[in-house]
């Protein structure tokens, strides 16, 4: 069965009402998963337009230097070791959800 | 999709005690980095003082005076790279940014995080493993970014007629194959910041990995 991993970003305090407020990627997307900043993983998706030559990429922004248990947390998410369910919040900012430790925002970006 | 994940990490920081009003400290090196830092906005610098003194940090930090124990991130007007080392320029130099070291003086340098030092692959997007020359094996994973070229990680090793490619890639086999999905979470093949060397890496006696993200 397929998994998928679901991430909203409103921009105000309403739900999601635009590119790059929400998105759902299947884990057979996701591609690799980078350190970025101090405090910033990023995780790379096949791209969503289709191009196959870009990437689409949530970056989660966590506490400072936390990058290895975010990636652990996102690897047990990926693979639903918990609660074996096929749907799987990461960061909702839209209902305050974050089911990463230390995870306290995201945002999405993509080319499409 | 179930898969392993195989989690690679550079060194994170190296830590200096000075041994006098040194501005001057070696990050790059066999002994050091697995990745030659080449600006020293790559590094986030930190010294921790040994003694409370009134006149140690330029106008930029504390105005003067530092307290025992008392630690100040040098800004980036405060510090410079001179080829293989870091400097810090000196407070009576540079009244703004600069910052005096004296002997006992704990220098922490960091390297600030970006895709080059920490990474995470999927084992279902491993290519090959590869030899690229007597001293060093290559693992290629397809591309993260749509890249036509893949992402390599290049570990480096001794040579002993080809004894260490085996080692690698049966460690690699491994990691790939392990069932570890049904617990989640990544394999841990390098952390060097936390001295977490795979098993099969260690026996082949690698000594440096460099991540490069296509």
């Amino acid at each position: 069965m397929e998994r998928y991993l679901y991430f909203t970003n409103p921009n105000d305090t309403g739900a999601p009402n635009a590119n790059a407020e929400l998105a759902m990627y299947p884990t057979s997307s996701v591609t690799a998963i980078f350190a970025a900043s101090a405090t910033t993983t990023t995780i790379n998706f096949v791209p969503r337009d289709g191009t196959g030559s870009s990437e689409d990429v949530v970056t989660l922004t966590h506490t400072d230097g936390d990058h290895k248990n975010v990636i652990g947390a996102l690897v047990s998410m990926i693979n639903a070791e918990k609660n074996n369910s096929p749907f799987q919040v990461v960061s909702d900012k839209e209902n305050g959800v974050f089911n990463i430790n230390g995870v306290t925002a995201c945002a999405i970006t993509s080319a499409d | 999709m179930k898969t392993n994940f195989l989690y690679f990490r550079e060194n994170g920081s190296q830590t200096f005690v000075a041994t006098d009003a040194q501005t001057n400290f070696t990050i790059n090196g066999d002994a050091n980095w697995d990745l030659d830092v080449t600006a020293d906005t790559e590094v986030k610098v930190e010294v921790t003082f040994l003694e409370a003194q009134t006149t140690k940090c330029g106008s930029a930090y504390s105005g003067g005076a530092v307290d025992a124990g008392e630690t100040v991130t040098v800004n980036n007007s405060g510090k410079s790279i001179s080829t293989n080392d870091i400097v810090i320029a000196n407070q009576g130099a540079d009244g703004v940014n600069g910052i005096t070291i004296s002997a006992g003086d704990i220098v922490t340098i960091s390297l600030i995080p970006v895709e080059g030092t920490e990474a995470c692959f999927r084992a279902d997007r491993l290519l090959a493993v590869n030899s690229a020359s007597d001293t060093s094996t290559v693992l290629k994973f397809k591309s993260s970014n749509g890249s036509t070229a893949d992402d390599t990680v290049t570990l480096t090793h001794p040579d002993n007629d080809g004894t260490e490619f085996k080692l690698i890639a049966d460690y690699i086999y491994e990691v790939c194959n392990a069932n570890i999905t049904e617990r989640g979470n990544v394999i841990t093949c390098w952390d060097k910041q936390n001295n977490v060397i795979g098993r099969g890496l260690a026996k082949a006696g690698v000594t440096k990995m460099l991540l490069a993200i296509a």
